[in-house]
């Protein structure tokens, strides 16, 4: 659904000016290094499936995964939108920063706890966010 | 070694000076020369070393920074460099060897300083570990 | 097996240059954005490390001489104070990072905040070098700095197209979406790594230390022939892992966590442990050498009294320089910057340092007043004069290099 609306995002975006590319490129960059972080996480979760790590070495992984993933979506709110369509381009990109960092904080609580096990589970639920940000981080580079 | 000649800039300042224990005691950081009044060539009679000496050869700001600092911190030596008689000299070489210990020397204030009031206080200063 | 003991003076110096805690991650970022096409920046800072470390030995063991004793009388107080400035600076940002980068080993082990393990860690590395002989020093984290030997390892595990990696690292090109600048950022970095300036003080000194004479000259070849391609090709195979498994998730590489991943998943647990050994030894090794070295130069800057070899009140201003600088290294970080990105820059400084550090050894290693018949051969010179025109270019290049790229962002 989200792929959708991405899409018709995507096909709607001619960039009149340089602030809009400029702004369009931002958006890419911060996919780019959100998608970085998922990544990161979701590989842990899949080292956690094949009980090939430790909670110790997760925690660390995954942690440093949501702090950088938090500095990025911090950075990208602070980028003024130049116009309605930067707007609209905005609104999805903050859609898919909050679930990805929702749950890479989940996925810490769940290691630091100890629960392993649910790591493989709400990695998972990552994927499409995981997907649409490389979408995004593909369209605009 | 008297009576040699030698490029003075190329084989002895900035040497390395040792003493009879193989310890080192300083670098070549200036030479004091002797300017005969019959005309002949000057001679090398001390070595020059501390940071008096080396100093007004860095020139510029640092260097005057330098010998005025040393000079505040020192307390007998004055504003003269650690001075090392040419008489002294046994070797020249890769280093420069003196027939003295660093003690009879006395060019070894600031060494001395570091270790009585701070090395020496750490329990196993005293031990070689090989 | 005493031959065998006698080459960790190398493998450690080696180790400290090539995989301490910059590298270990510069390394891996390289590898997940460029793959191995900057693999032949590895193989000619290898060749440049070995020709340079080899002559410096050869000094220290016919004439008993650190490489800084001879910066200084070969360029005079004036340019030898230029450098002794540069490159103190860059081996005390070292000394730094490594003590950071032992505690973000350790933080990967317990998931305890390394700063906490920061104080710990400056203690423990001055209390070595205060009290631990040099050669058991050298061979104790020299040999558990092999166990990082556990990425070729994985490398092996993850049965690579060996091909395939072997052409990208014959046929260097910038992959798409990544800029020239950049690309040539990475390869100064990497270069400058492989040359670092505190690896000649280290390895000369040390040679010092271990009391090497004319007769020592096999041994001091076979530490520089056996070491320094060793660390290379330890920080290939870092490289290679991230190109197998983090370049194709588009993974960017800040952590010395994501560094380990590809050994954890083809690995596990046991991977895991032995990499943490080795990143513990590693850094810890780099700690020591820049730690030493920092002393080691200024004390052969100033004609000191320097070493381990004798009690420690017999140096006393060595020693003190040494503590001051673990201490103040250890408070650096403590600051919370990130030991990651400190050595990157401090890299991109060394490089700047580079020419001024290896000409007087060039210099005099074709001194016959002091080399005898050890004097360079026509070839070796024939090498060296290339690396200094190329380290020439490079210190002028990684300046501007840096601010074009945003340091390789």
């Amino acid at each position: 659904m989200r792929r959708l609306l991405v899409l018709v995002l995507v096909a709607g975006c001619v960039s009149p000016s340089f602030n809009d590319r400029d702004y369009e490129l931002k958006a890419g960059n911060t996919a780019k290094a959100v998608a970085s972080s998922l990544s990161t996480a979701i590989l842990g979760a899949d080292a956690a499936r094949r009980h090939k790590a430790g909670e110790p070495y997760l925690s660390v992984l995954i942690g440093n995964a949501e702090k950088d993933a938090l500095a990025v979506q911090s950075t990208f709110d602070g980028v003024q939108p130049p116009n309605a369509a930067a707007d609209r381009l905005k609104g999805t990109v903050d859609d898919l920063l909050a679930s990805a960092t929702t749950g890479l904080s989940q996925m810490r609580i769940a290691c630091r706890r100890g629960h392993l096990d649910r790591l493989p589970a709400l990695a998972d639920g990552l994927r499409s966010t995981l997907d649409e940000l490389r979408f995004l981080a593909e369209h605009f580079q | 070694m008297t009576g040699r000649v030698r490029d003075l800039a190329l084989h002895l300042l900035d040497r390395q000076v040792v003493d009879t224990d193989g310890a080192a005691v300083g670098n070549v950081d200036d030479v004091e020369l002797h300017v005969p009044e019959d005309g002949s060539p000057p001679y090398v009679i001390a070595l020059l070393t501390g940071p008096q000496a080396l100093g007004p050869r860095l020139g510029g700001r640092l260097g005057s920074w330098l010998v005025f600092w040393s000079h505040a911190l020192s307390r007998h030596s004055g504003a003269d460099p650690g001075r090392i008689g040419m008489e002294l000299l046994t070797d020249l070489g890769a280093q420069v060897t003196v027939a003295r210990s660093r003690v009879e020397l006395g060019v070894h204030e600031n060494e001395d300083r570091a270790r009585t009031y701070f090395v020496e206080r750490i329990p196993g200063a005293r031990d070689a570990r090989r | 097996m005493k031959v065998v003991l006698k080459v960790f003076l190398g493998i450690l110096t080696a180790i400290g240059g090539f995989v301490d805690i910059g590298d270990l991650v510069a390394n891996a970022v390289v590898g997940a954005r460029f793959g191995l096409s900057l693999a032949w920046v590895v193989v000619i800072g290898v060749v440049g490390i070995c020709l340079f470390a080899d002559m410096s030995g050869r000094v220290a063991a016919v004439t008993g001489r650190g490489t800084f004793d001879l910066v200084r009388e070969r360029l005079g107080p004036r340019a030898g104070l230029a450098n002794l400035v540069a490159s103190t600076f860059v081996t005390f940002l070292t000394l730094a990072a490594e003590v950071g980068g032992v505690a973000l080993a350790l933080e990967l082990a317990t998931s305890v905040s390394y700063l906490l393990f920061v104080p710990l860690v400056a203690f423990l590395v001055w209390f070595v070098i205060w009290r631990m002989p040099f050669e058991k020093m050298e061979q104790a984290f020299g040999l558990a700095g092999l166990a990082l030997l556990a990425f070729a390892v994985a490398l092996w595990q993850l049965g690579p197209d060996w091909s395939e990696l072997l052409r990208q690292a014959t046929h260097p090109s910038v992959p798409d979406g990544e800029g020239h600048p950049t690309y040539l950022f990475y390869a100064v970095s990497l270069f400058g790594a492989a040359m670092t300036p505190y690896e000649v003080f280290f390895f000369s000194s040390g040679a010092v230390e271990e009391g090497w004479s004319r007769k020592d000259l096999r041994t001091e070849r076979l530490n520089v022939y056996l070491g320094f391609p060793l660390g290379g090709l330890l920080s290939l195979a870092i490289a290679a892992c991230a190109t197998l498994v983090l370049l194709p998730q588009g993974i960017g590489v800040d952590h010395l966590d994501q560094v380990a991943l590809p050994v954890v998943l083809s690995l596990g647990k046991v991977g895991l442990a032995f990499l943490i050994v080795g990143f513990v030894a590693a850094t810890f090794g780099a700690a020591l050498e820049t730690a030493l070295s920092t002393g080691y130069s200024l004390s052969q800057y100033l004609g000191w009294q320097w070493g381990k070899r004798t009690a420690p009140r017999e140096a006393a201003r060595f020693h003190a320089v040494v503590l001051i600088s673990v201490v103040l290294g250890a408070m650096l970080i403590l600051t919370t910057l990130d030991p990651v990105k400190v050595t990157e820059y401090s890299l991109v400084f060394s490089a700047v340092a580079l020419p001024l550090t290896y000409l007087p050894i060039l210099v005099v290693a074709n001194d016959p007043d002091y080399m005898g018949e050890s004097v360079n051969g026509r070839v070796v010179n024939a090498l060296a004069s290339v690396y200094l025109v190329l380290l020439t270019v490079v210190a002028f290049a990684a300046i501007p290099l840096m601010i074009a790229t945003k340091a390789g962002q």
